[in-house]
């Protein structure tokens, strides 16, 4: 057998900047992972890309000048594009829509003083506000030109008129141009040419015209997605320029990828063009890390739960594959772009408890990180959920992430007094358990009512528990809801880093497709184009083809169906190459026994009529990645270095708990309930009753045992 | 079965209360909204319905043995006071026969049994505990059609509400368990749209049952009267709140008045006035000076009134309490039998909900606005009205695929708000008593109608001016398109009189409109290649249309066009930063027109503001207001600044000079009035030309504008819509002054 000098192995890295942190992961050729959390550099960016790689690198003892060399490939996440567009610092951009269509994006089909607002903020009328704009009212334009259902143009665009709003425009020094017409999906000629004159008259203006983008009905969605992608393509593209010279500069040559919203990376280079697609890169990741770990593990459905500072965030995974949404409420706007739909609630490590006349809540006001829990000692004074961790022995407040940064139990314990156990009359430890119950008790009831609205039971389901505070309180949000097994990734606290170096490419390519049968049909195939579905299928896969390039490329084909006078559209997989009258009914037969597995028996409308709106292709080009290293499976019961107290509501006193650190996990094996693993990044805890093990990955399951849901 | 058999009805079960620790007392309360939002999710699920998915016109709820609602859903609050009277008809009609026994559900859609008109079904189910009645769970929805005269069950020509739709008063559909078939056959049977109304009525039966199901669970866990203690508790929380806040406000008495024009048979006038009294915790709404019920279907039932009123008290003052039975308790609702808000059998109420009821939910909007506005804490949750009714339009014929169709356009319902005293009316902001609603796209009414929509925008002039200005409606004009003939039906109020009233000097939003041209050129525009948007650049024939005319015949060459009335205006409209009204201008939210009429406001050709023009209207305006007729005067006006008692509005005070209240301008500090007298009859008065308050400002011949402002500094405080003979309405009494 030949030694290959680990010199010369290759490494992958994958990283998550975020507002706070920058999380990275580091894969060795062998399958070992390295994790590192470094603090982001908001001047620099690539600084803190940087310093995490090498810290990371460190762990695997690679020396930082090596870590460019034998970097085969980085992919990462960004909150580049969401800071910009909830900061609005994208650049100043116009809207080019069909004459009388001016208001689109301002009334946003009456959802502009809701959408995006908690349901306390949207009873509140007096304070209801529209969001800042995207594009000012004056920077909209409108254009002579009109084009019908059918795709067939009643008015002829008007390129005289087009070229003045465009110098208009330009002169008022917009840097991007959506263009967004009326039914430009069915025929893009207007918004096409639009798009030349634009090159004509202002080359160096960044220009997103949604029948490229999106080609899909409903013109509200495809202005605010088109209008978002132009208001933030020139900053990504500046970010991505700016990041790949600096990582050339230190030697890489290796492949670039950035983290989007819908299913994967997408090289660097391609990301200006889908900047909207990266608004929620960052909740993504750690739902397609789950989804490959899920993989590995043969668990098909999966519900995920990232509980971090501020807000607990649910995804599903089912049959393997992360559910999408085709809009996503994104800040107060929406995008229509094939999302991983991830369901969020204000209820983190800094929502804050407080007592309003005898009656206790939790959230959804959050202490945030500034000044964030009492016990971090920045001036918060109100009792947050970390707090009650601390005081309850959760948390050891001297090894908080893992020793970086040390807890004042005293000022958690004041605030749990001051706010809650003295208005309430109960003592510390009892209005601080009180505290978490309500909290974990929330997080249950998002659990089930984003499983049982997706149509599936939560006790069908494997949590997935990550995030700062997630394997904290998992082991009783999961009890709650039903679940029985509970898995903490090694990654939890890194774990959309981990997605962003594990995923694949994966692109969605849709377009609008209409054809439906009459009421009361009998085979749909005889009202129903076999061949023109063939043919629009086969133009996606031309055009994905082009994007992604042919290399390891496969394709799925979906269609989106209803029944008509209804509103419940569901993704249905259509085979590949010449579809036949038989392929189209046999769509229409799956559409049904779908149907009729989400909604119910006999829900199904048959007799109103059966339409196809909407017509999608997925890509996929696997990204090389070592294989995860096999780790021998190991049942011996762990040895815990320490021990501390612990307030277990379940057992309603301090108990002496055993405490594990991660050296003491190293070897894998079992660990009988309660316990408290006190890992680098967080704090994981299980309970009274319950098992968990360890695997040689630092992987953690929890048989949760009783469940109580 | 004999007689002597037969069962007395299973007893309501009779709970001990109990204390529950405030940590179980919220993970129940946090379950049961849960709960609320899975029956949402359920009957969503299943209907399937864009009435029920998108305008979210239903809602769920689970309630006390009694029919007291314990938690409710966030979606049409219509609803919610509806269901829970339809479990009190239910109880009452049923409990001795045919009985009310476990595995029972009951359907209900009788507005005279708690229905706000027939198209709204109700499903109600009890819920048992071992053999004992300890609650219901509850669901409603409006229905596509549920027969009668006309399709969707609006009928314009009705005379009898047995001519309007099925009237399905509480009837057993599933008893003990089993369903019905007879029944249920028997009900869908009699809508246009049987499987519809079947699939609606499953994902109501889902809603019950899941709800059932979840509270079976909570029992289990926490016990029984742990979970009815949490409920009690929850609707005495409300209550205690509620009261709580009314007991900061001052005692008085708060009236409003509008009016509803043409009740289906003809363009008449139709009064819905209240004066709601606060006194300590207690509130009473009265509509007894409210109108005779009305010949046509424009009234609505005493439950109609109590959705209206609740709806109205719900997100204003109870924006931050549980929405529960125990915000209802302090209140009292007063309509003697037989008027338009309180019609009597068999009074036609088909278009009650869009007509008098919402009208009675826009005077309780206004009527607790007034009220808010007199303690600094509450002021900002005051408003001037919302938009006050909407219009419909619906057509019927084939559609572009040569199907028989029927379809609501639904841009309607993209309305302007009410404006603050903090900040202007949204636009839009969407029907007040839909919290979150959602218009559908051009693109999906143009792929499923045979219309082509010329444009939709914000109506410029729909909203009222004030010093902070109203929210804009969005507008909608569309010609025919691959079809050559529809009918269409139009049908609103609103539309020969203002009723998004302004407040405290603030004119009221722009009327409903709505236009039909006939020989339109506008085909050969298009094809010339003109994208014409804006019908006024069309040659046509306008035909007059009615606030609701009998249904018409629309062709290839005619253009419709409708604009909603957006929302009401706050405070003196000359106070508006002459710079906003420039740029409001700019933007096409206000015409020229208006912005010198109503806000004195002079631009330039280009638009820009005319500064000394505007300083020299704004002065020729006041010194004209300085010289309105006033109807008394102080004979010995007290002179100084006097110690400010209550605020009424930013505009105008309550204050006490040498030891008597008077009614003080803020803007000059002048005390006008005495406090306990309407200070109408002390300010200079004008009956205005309609042209003065908007573009877009229609009067019925009965009806007039007055306006109100103070005769030393020519500030306006009020501004009237009145039926001619109507003495000057008294807007805000407070006890103490």
């Amino acid at each position: 057998m030949k030694l290959i000098s680990t010199n010369e192995t290759p490494l992958y890295a994958g990283s998550d900047i975020g507002g706070t942190f920058t999380d990275t992961v580091l894969l060795t050729a062998g399958g070992d992972l390295h994790v590192s959390k470094s603090p982001t550099t908001k001047e620099q960016l690539t600084q803190g890309a940087l310093t995490g790689l090498d810290l990371a690198a460190a762990r695997a003892g690679v020396a930082p000048d090596q870590v460019g060399r034998r970097l085969a490939y980085y992919a990462h996440g960004t909150t580049q594009a969401t800071n910009a567009f909830i900061e609005r610092k994208g650049v100043p951009t116009g809207l080019l829509c069909t004459r009388g269509f001016r208001d689109v994006l301002r009334t946003q089909r009456a959802m502009a003083s809701w959408a995006g607002l908690a349901a306390h903020e949207t009873l509140h009328f007096s304070t209801r506000t529209h969001p800042d704009p995207i594009v000012s009212v004056d920077r909209i334009r409108e254009v002579e030109e009109r084009v019908d259902y059918k795709g067939s143009v009643i008015v002829p665009l008007n390129e005289a008129q087009l070229r003045d709003a465009v110098r208009e425009l330009f002169a008022d020094g917009v840097e991007a141009i959506a263009i967004v017409f009326l039914w430009a999906f069915r025929n893009d000629a207007h918004e096409l040419r639009a798009a030349e004159i634009i090159a004509e008259e202002a080359p160096e203006v960044f220009v997103s015209a949604a029948s490229m983008l999106l080609p899909v009905l409903g013109e509200y969605e495809r202005t605010s997605t088109t209008a978002i992608n132009a208001y933030l393509g020139p900053i990504i593209a500046r970010y991505v320029t700016n990041l790949e010279r600096e990582l050339r500069s230190g030697g890489f040559e290796g492949g670039l990828s950035i983290m989007e919203s819908g299913g994967g990376v997408l090289p660097a280079q391609d990301a200006a063009g889908q900047a909207a697609a990266m608004l929620t890169s960052g909740p993504a990741g750690g739902v397609l890390a789950s989804a490959a770990l899920a993989a590995e593990k043969n668990w098909p459905n999966v519900i995920t739960s990232d509980m971090g500072g501020t807000s607990f965030d649910v995804g599903l995974i089912v049959d393997g594959q992360p559910l999408l949404t085709r809009t996503a409420e994104v800040g107060r706007f929406h995008v229509a772009l094939p999302m991983i739909g991830v369901t969020a609630i204000g209820s983190g490590g800094g929502s804050i408890a407080q007592v309003q006349d005898g009656h206790l809540t939790v959230g959804p006001e959050s202490a945030g990180a500034h000044p964030g829990p009492a016990c971090y000692g920045r001036g918060g004074s109100r009792p947050t959920i970390t707090d009650v961790d601390v005081v309850l022995g959760f948390i050891d407040p001297d090894y908080f992430l893992g020793g970086e940064m040390s807890l004042d139990r005293d000022r958690a314990v004041a605030a749990v007094e001051e706010h809650v156990a003295g208005p309430l009359g109960l003592g510390v430890l009892e209005a601080a358990a009180g505290i978490r119950k309500v909290a974990d008790n929330q997080m249950a009831d998002l659990l089930r009512k984003v499983t049982l609205r997706a149509g599936y039971d939560p006790r069908d389901f494997v949590l997935f528990a990550y995030g700062g505070a997630g394997p904290t309180h998992a082991h009783r949000y999961a009890a709650e809801a039903g679940i029985g097994t509970v898995f903490i990734p090694a990654t939890a606290a890194v774990h959309s880093a981990y997605g962003a170096v594990t995923s694949d490419r994966h692109r969605s390519f849709t377009v609008a497709h209409h054809a439906h049968t009459p009421r009361g049909f009998g085979l749909a195939s005889e009202h129903v184009s076999a061949h023109a579905m063939t043919r629009a299928f086969e133009a996606l896969e031309a055009r994905c083809r082009e994007a992604m390039g042919g290399e390891g490329l496969t394709t799925r084909r979906y269609t989106g169906m209803r029944f008509r006078q209804q509103v419940h559209e569901l993704p249905i997989e259509v085979p590949d190459g010449v579809l036949d009258a038989a392929a189209i009914d046999q769509l229409v037969d799956d559409f049904t026994e779908r149907y009729e597995e989400i909604y119910g028996r006999d829900t199904a409308l048959r007799v109103a009529g059966v339409e196809f709106t909407v017509l999608r292709v997925d890509g996929h080009v696997p990204v090389r990645k070592p294989s995860p290293a096999v780790h021998p499976e190991r049942r011996e019961s762990l040895v815990p270095s320490g021990q501390r107290d612990v307030y277990f509501d379940e057992l309603g006193e301090l108990t002496t708990t055993a405490a594990f650190r991660a050296d003491d996990l190293a070897a894998g094996g079992s660990i009988a309930g309660p316990a408290v693993l006190d890992l680098p990044g967080t704090t994981l805890v299980v309970g009274p009753r319950q098992h968990c093990h360890v695997d040689g990955h630092g992987h953690v399951t929890i048989d949760i045992g009783v469940v109580t849901g | 079965m004999t007689k002597a058999l037969a069962q007395a009805p299973p007893p309501v079960y009779e709970f001990e209360r109990r204390e529950v620790d405030p940590v179980t007392f919220e993970v129940v309360r946090h379950r049961l909204l849960a709960v609320t939002d899975e029956q949402a999710a359920a009957l969503s699920a299943i209907s399937g319905s864009p009435l029920v998915n998108e305008a979210t016109d239903f809602n769920t709820g689970i309630y006390r043995a009694g029919g007291e609602v314990a938690v409710m859903g966030q979606t049409v609050i219509f609803h919610a006071a509806s269901c829970s009277q339809m479990v009190r008809q239910v109880i009452h009609d049923c409990e001795t026969d045919p009985g009310i026994h476990e595995g029972d559900v009951f359907i209900v859609n009788s507005p005279y049994k708690g229905a706000l008109h027939a198209p709204d079904m109700g499903v109600l189910a009890p819920i048992f505990h071992k053999g004992e009645r300890i609650g219901w769970t509850g669901a409603a929805c409006h229905q596509l059609d549920v027969g009668g005269m006309v399709h969707g069950s609006f009928a314009s020509k009705a005379v009898d509400v047995r001519q309007e739709a099925m009237l399905i008063p509480p009837l057993k559909l599933i008893d003990r368990g089993v369903t019905r078939t007879d029944v249920w056959n028997m009900i869908t049977g009699m809508s246009r749209l049987p499987l519809n109304l079947s699939l609606d009525l499953k994902g109501l039966l889902a809603a019950n049952n899941v709800a059932q199901r979840r509270l079976d669970e909570l029992i289990a866990r926490y016990g029984v009267d742990t979970v009815l203690s949490v409920m009690d508790e929850l609707i005495d929380l409300s209550e205690r709140r509620l009261r709580a806040r009314l007991r900061e406000l001052p005692d008085g008495r708060f009236s409003a008045r509008t009016y509803l024009d043409h009740d289906g048979h003809e363009d008449n006038l139709h009064r819905i006035e209240v004066t709601l009294t606060k006194e300590g915790d207690q509130l009473t709404f009265d509509y007894s000076s409210s109108s005779p019920q009305a010949k046509g279907f424009v009234n609505c039932t005493y439950t109609g009134l109590l959705a209206g009123v609740y709806a109205g008290v719900l997100p204003t003052i109870a924006y931050d309490l549980p929405w529960t039975e125990g915000i209802f308790r302090p209140i009292e609702v007063i309509a003697p039998p037989g008027l338009i808000c309180s019609a009597q059998w068999p009074a036609p109420v088909s278009q009650g909900p869009l007509g008098a009821m919402w009208l009675t939910e826009t005077t309780a909007v206004e009527v607790v606005s007034k009220l808010m506005s007199t303690a600094p804490k509450l002021m900002r949750e005051a408003q001037a009205s919302p938009s006050a009714g909407p219009d419909i339009f619906n057509i019927h014929g084939r559609n572009q695929y040569g199907e028989p169709a029927t379809g609501v356009m639904l841009d309607q319902t993209m309305t302007g708000g009410g404006a603050y005293m903090h900040r202007d009316g949204l636009s839009p902001q969407g029907h007040h008593n839909i919290i979150a609603g959602k218009a559908p796209n051009v693109e999906s009414l143009e792929l499923i109608m045979p219309v082509l929509y010329l444009y939709r925008r914000l109506v410029s002039d729909s909203a009222g001016p004030g010093r902070n200005r109203g929210g804009l409606s969005s507008g909608a004009s569309y010609m025919l398109h691959d079809v050559q003939r529809v009918e269409a039906l139009c049908a609103c109020h609103g539309y020969g009189v203002p009723t998004a009233a302004g407040m405290y000097g603030g004119l009221p939003a722009g009327c409903n409109v709505h236009r039909l041209y006939r020989e339109t050129n506008l085909r050969e525009r298009l094809a010339a290649g003109e994208m014409v948007s804006d019908p006024q650049q069309l040659t046509f024939v306008e035909q007059e249309l009615s606030a609701k005319p009998p249904a018409f015949a629309f062709g290839l060459d005619d253009v419709y066009e409708w604009g909603p009335q957006g929302g009401g205006g706050w405070g003196d409209p000359l106070l508006r930063d002459p710079s906003a009204v420039a740029a409001d201008v700019r933007l096409g939210a206000v015409t020229r027109h208006t912005a010198e009429h109503a806000y004195g406001v002079v631009l330039t050709q280009a638009n820009e503001l005319d500064a000394s023009a505007t300083e020299a209207c704004r002065a020729l305006l006041l010194e004209q207001r300085r010289g309105w007729a006033t109807t008394g005067s102080l004979a010995d006006p007290p002179s100084g600044s006097g110690t400010p008692l209550f605020p009424v509005g930013d505009q105008l005070a309550i204050a006490r000079h040498a030891g008597e209240p008077y009614w003080t301008c803020s803007g000059c500090g002048t005390a006008f009035a005495p406090a306990g007298e309407n200070p109408k009859e002390y300010l200079g008065c004008d009956v205005a030309d309609p042209a003065d308050l908007g573009t877009r400002i229609r009067l019925h011949p009965e009806i007039e504008v007055r306006r109100y402002a103070c005769t030393a500094c020519g500030r306006q405080h009020f501004v009237e819509i009145a039926q001619r003979d109507a003495p000057p309405l008294f807007d805000v009494r407070l006890e103490d002054a």
